[in-house]
């Protein structure tokens, strides 16, 4: 396979502009179709010409996916292929994607949300915002669902682990970066922080 | 013989008249120039690029909404240990840090800028720094001016790119965390919005940019030879390596860094050791304890 690859004719010489621009298109929408994860801009620029940029592919494709349920968009490190969210009760009405989305409640989106804010953060930390102990356990599946990982020690007594946000976290709410997150002025004054 | 700060008639004018701006930070950046060309042979310019860094860092996660003091970022670079996740302050420092440490006069420099900067942005570094042209804030105002409107929200990585340039285009042999720190936030959004004149922008954040750099270098410059003249007294084994680290690090964690293993170097020394060298830097006053904790210091000069 690698060799296969490896000759993949990206510079399309023979094939007049407009041709060659439409398969360049359809190689990258492709690659970004068949992956279950973020594609990063490097392996897409292996597939197309050295003159060829990224950005204006993406743009023509996210162009022609204007009226279609599913959308190409830029997460933490790539490109990803998704539906959109208004036809989630329709995928879920129809099938059981139980193993896909995130099984979180409601407490712990909040937890992982004070995370993102507050990180790096340990459990006393998060102790210190919810006004109660947050159990192990609920660490646990956050960190099973890689959403968040160990961060560097808190210069406590016990040099306690902190916990920080990953990529997984980002991809799986639409993120591209923290700066997504809602500004802290904006989620006081729809009183949902204090 | 202490270094010379900017004269005053560099940093008291307020003149806005962009001709002015553009002398001032041109007389601003030759003395800086000459400081860290480093005549006397003593300045810890390695030490001062790493303090830099964490001025950049601090002041771009402030562009970024976040506001972790520099306290917090140093903690989270030092306490991290292999395989933690350093978080969104201590990625940005360390990516800071990496930049200021490459040698821009070996090749294998422009992969390790790539390295250096955030992905959203890695991609750009050939073409942004590929064909430099133009005087030295000309050509970090055309990064940003370029940059910026076209990635709003990487402030952090277009700053780095432009003080790559800067140091390119004056000669230094490593970057220097200058503008990082020294734009500000409303230009910064100027520029990303097409509005205003970039050059006047980064002309006027060079006099700030160079002042602080050369009063922190007087600084430095002074408690480094303090330290080196401790040298000597010194017994401990390994006290050389690990005064290497002080003379480049922003902080030293004796227990991270100093053992068992002197960082960079193969020479062990126990953890009571590293301590007790750490404490008898302080006794002597040539190293502060940084944290004012009673666990988990950190010291520097």
């Amino acid at each position: 396979m690698a060799k296969e690859t490896s000759v993949l004719d990206t510079e399309l010489e023979y094939l007049p502009p407009e041709l060659r621009w439409r398969e360049w298109i359809g190689r990258i929408e492709a690659v970004i179709f068949a992956s279950a994860s973020p594609v990063p801009r490097g392996d897409l620029a292996r597939v197309v010409g050295q003159g060829a940029s990224v950005d204006l592919l993406i743009e023509d494709i996210q162009a022609d996916l204007d009226d279609r349920p599913y959308e190409l968009v830029a997460v933490a490190d790539g490109w990803l292929m998704r539906t959109r969210a208004r036809f989630a009760d329709a995928i879920r009405a129809a099938a059981d994607v139980g193993d896909q989305h995130l099984d979180l409640d409601e407490f712990e989106v909040a937890v992982l949300a004070s995370i993102a804010y507050h990180q790096p953060l340990t459990r006393d930390g998060l102790k210190d915002i919810f006004g109660k102990d947050i159990s192990r356990d609920l660490i646990g599946r956050l960190r099973a669902q890689e959403l968040i990982a160990t961060g560097p020690r808190s210069p406590r007594a016990g040099a306690p682990y902190t916990y920080v946000t990953t990529q997984k976290f980002l991809m799986a709410f639409g993120m591209e970066s923290l700066r997504d997150l809602p500004d802290r002025g904006e989620l006081e004054d729809a009183g949902m922080a204090s | 013989m202490s270094l010379q700060l900017l004269p005053r008639w560099i940093t008291v004018q307020r003149d806005e008249d962009p001709e002015t701006v553009a002398f001032l930070s041109g007389a601003a950046l030759a003395t800086l120039d000459t400081v860290l060309r480093d005549p006397n042979g003593t300045l810890p310019c390695a030490l001062l690029r790493d303090r830099m860094a964490l001025d950049s860092a601090v002041a771009c996660l402030k562009l970024e909404g976040r506001n972790e003091p520099g306290s917090d970022i140093r903690d989270a670079v030092c306490l991290a240990r292999a395989g933690d996740r350093l978080g969104p302050a201590g990625e940005m420092f360390m990516g800071w840090r990496k930049l200021a440490r490459i040698n821009l006069g070996v090749s294998g420099w422009m992969g390790r800028v790539e390295n250096a900067l955030p992905t959203a942005l890695a991609h750009e570094a050939v073409s942004i720094l590929g064909s430099p042209s133009g005087t030295p804030v000309g050509q970090a105002s055309d990064i940003l001016a370029e940059l910026l409107p076209r990635f709003p929200r990487e402030e952090a990585g277009a700053l780095m790119l432009a003080d790559v340039a800067l140091a390119r285009a004056v000669g230094w042999d490593r970057p220097v965390p200058l503008l990082g720190a020294h734009m500000v936030r409303r230009d910064i959004r100027a520029i990303a919005t097409g509005a205003g004149e970039p050059r006047l922008f980064v002309h006027r954040a060079m006099v700030a940019a160079c002042d602080t750099a050369i009063r922190l270098a007087a600084d430095l410059d002074l408690r480094v030879a303090k330290l080196r003249s401790v040298a000597p007294k010194l017994r401990a084994k390994g006290s050389d390596a690990a005064l290497a680290l002080f003379l480049s690090h922003d902080a030293v964690s004796p227990s991270c860094m100093l053992s068992p293993m002197i960082q960079g170097t193969l020479m062990p020394m126990t953890d009571r050791a590293a301590r007790r060298l750490c404490d008898r830097l302080v006794e002597l006053g040539v190293v502060r304890e940084l944290t004012g904790r009673p666990r988990f210091r950190l010291y520097g000069v």
